[in-house]
């Protein structure tokens, strides 16, 4: 058993409005478990249930082998940082983080050390002193870890934490997060909506959606091989270019124009059986190319090291990530060229990935 | 600019002429307290005192008649400082603790018992007279300082808890989850981080509770023994106790004891009943 085990946890409120719809997660020791999904999927109410602040209608909770589904918080052995930050304005820095190993009663010295370690770990030795209302957004950030940390606890939890800072403090932290992980080995759950801090931080990523679990994986698994069609979409910027597709006679075609297939997917399909189907690219999976299917440029956005090219095509827009600066106008004929086990084939009806394809 | 200073003037003319009308009755007490009855009859009601003497200020405090006792104000002060002080304390302790259960701890029916408590604020003080005459008989503290006490702490739970509640409720639920995820108690949490924090709110409603408790007539005309009479009972006795002579210069001495204490509260606290007043939600 790991040690965090989430066993089909449900919660609903007055038996019409369902928050979690059975829920199953389990993770091993040190790992770095990501809920990710848009606002209101249930992400943070899960979370909430890990630290013990609510409590599901049905299913159990696990920490370290130890079934903590009815305990207090302050009986779980985890720390959490909030969003936003949730320091005690009244007290100092070095208080901030003590506080929880003063509750606990651990003798004087020991917190001294304890403040001391964290806060050289975390770079915050000239701000013990200070109040939280004196610190900036990213120095709050540290503290907030600061005092998360100082317990030592079996288990980490984030609540969406470098939503409230500015961009580039916001790279920053993750770097200093993914760093502190990488030496503490604290298992750890973060949730965010955030998909590059998904992706950039994870060991493991719970996509969810509605109450659900839509994939759960790692970051590769998600990206390369998404569950469904919500799961393709969420994941990666910019989002992959779907094209409404019929299966007809070994044939995928898109409005009336044929789409490559590999071998894997022929097979994949006329074993799927549905006709209606989506067909999946990244945008990255694209190229432009002096052949292929022709299109007309209607919109370039360079971002520096790349340009997002969106081509009207004769199967529908699609968006290209084209590496350096693209020296081309706007309504300029292209050419564009994939590689037919690149795309992502869905089931139109269910949203589910075509199996095998 | 021409205009700007005309403005300037005019502004500064109306705000003198309304300053000046709210303060001459304060003026006309202050000085005919300084008079003696001579002064007094030969001068004019706005003139200042020819020799001005505390006598009168003397007498009020401690030998006016009030009723067949003459023993001035002071026992009558002392009563209002030993029933104001619990009273205040109590009843601004319990404001702040139903005020963090109704905000952090809420639990089914939470709101609904706000609401009730709500019509504590507003319910006319005349209603609870009777009934609550008779509970303080079957708790055997009527006419007493402790009865008293007991009922400017019910009175004044009502507007507590609203104060407090209303405070609690702009800090972020967060830090209490936080102390909970720390470790902290119910109780570890109020006086840690809950009670800490809540410093203008606490010296609004010390002031809201000291004016309302001392000022009140009613409740202690009503509910005091012989012995434990509020200052406000004193004052209209001795200013009803007849003698010959009307005697104003002790009325307005006596008058200006019973207001000394809150006066001296708004004037060094004043600053903060504003700024609590005003204050935002904690940023953490």
């Amino acid at each position: 058993m790991g040690a965090l085990a989430i066993r089909n946890v449900r919660k609903s409120y007055n038996e019409t409005t369902h928050i979690l719809k059975g829920i199953d997660l389990e993770i091993e020791a040190g790992e770095f478990l990501i809920l990710v999904g848009p606002s209101g999927c249930g992400k943070s109410t899960l979370l909430g249930m890990i630290a013990g602040l609510d409590h599901p209608s049905t299913g159990s909770i696990h920490i370290a082998d130890r079934d903590v589904t009815n305990l207090p918080s302050k009986d779980r052995d985890i720390a959490m940082v909030f969003q936003s930050y949730a320091l005690y304005p009244n007290m100092s820095v070095a208080q901030n983080i003590a506080f929880g190993l003063e509750i606990r009663k651990v003798p004087k010295p020991e917190r001294e050390a304890a403040v001391q370690r964290v806060a050289q770990m975390l770079q915050i030795g000239h701000l013990l002193d200070r109040k939280p209302g004196q610190l900036s957004g990213g120095q709050r950030q540290r503290v907030a870890m600061g005092r998360a940390l100082a317990r030592d606890p079996k288990l980490f939890l984030f609540d969406e934490p470098l939503s409230n800072l500015d961009a580039k403090l916001r790279v920053e932290m993750r770097a200093e997060i993914k760093q502190l992980h990488q030496r503490t080995r604290t298992t750890t759950v973060y949730v965010t909506h955030d998909q590059v801090e998904a992706m950039t931080l994870g060991d493991r990523i719970a996509v969810m959606k509605d109450g659900l679990v839509q994939q759960f994986g790692s970051p590769a698994d998600i990206y390369r091989r998404p569950a469904n069609r919500f799961v393709a979409e969420f994941i990666g910027s910019p989002a992959m270019n779907m094209l409404d597709a019929l299966h007809h006679d070994e044939q995928l075609l898109a409005h009336g124009s044929a789409l490559e297939l590999s071998p894997r997917q022929r097979a994949a399909l006329s074993i799927h059986g549905g006709s209606e189907l989506v067909y999946g690219l990244r945008p990255e999976d694209i190229r432009l190319s002096d052949q292929g299917l022709a299109g007309t440029l209607t919109m370039i956005e360079p971002t520096g090291p790349e340009t997002y090219a969106t081509v009207d095509t004769a199967v529908g827009s699609l968006t290209a990530r084209i590496p350096g600066l693209l020296a081309a106008q706007v309504g300029d004929s292209v050419h564009l060229q994939w590689s037919a086990e690149d795309a992502h084939l869905f089931d139109r009806a269910s949203g589910d990935r075509v199996k095998g394809a | 600019m021409n205009r700007l200073t005309l403005h300037r003037l005019l502004l500064w003319a109306v705000l003198l002429i309304f300053a000046a009308w709210f303060l001459t009755p304060l003026y006309v007490m202050v000085v005919t307290s300084l008079k003696d009855a001579e002064q007094l009859r030969v001068g004019h009601l706005l003139s200042l005192p020819t020799a001005p003497t505390l006598d009168a200020w003397s007498k009020a405090w401690s030998s006016a008649c009030t009723g067949v006792q003459c023993e001035g104000l002071q026992p009558f002060f002392w009563n209002s400082v030993i029933t104001v002080v619990p009273a205040v304390l109590v009843s601004t302790l319990l404001g702040a603790l139903n005020g963090y259960v109704l905000s952090k701890w809420k639990f089914p029916g939470s709101e609904t018992l706000f609401a009730f408590m709500l019509f504590g604020v507003f319910m006319p003080m005349q209603v609870v007279l009777l009934p609550m005459s008779q509970v303080l008989g079957w708790l055997g503290i009527a006419s007493s300082v402790w009865g008293l006490v007991f009922v400017h702490v019910l009175a004044g739970i009502p507007s507590t808890t609203l104060f407090f509640r209303n405070y609690y409720v702009g800090l972020p639920d967060e830090l209490i989850k936080a102390a909970m995820l720390d470790g902290a108690s119910f109780w570890q949490i109020f006086c840690r981080i809950v009670l800490p924090l809540s410093t203008p709110i606490l010296v609004v409603t010390l002031i809201w509770q000291f004016t309302n408790i001392w000022n009140d007539f009613l409740y202690g005309v009503v509910f005091s023994g012989a012995d434990s009479k509020p200052i406000t009972v004193g004052l209209n006795n001795l200013a009803n106790t007849s003698s010959s002579v009307k005697e104003y210069h002790v009325d307005m001495a006596a008058a200006l004891i019973a207001a000394m204490p809150t006066l001296i509260v708004y004037i060094v606290a004043g600053k903060f009943f504003v700024r609590g007043l005003t204050a935002g939600a904690v940023k953490g």
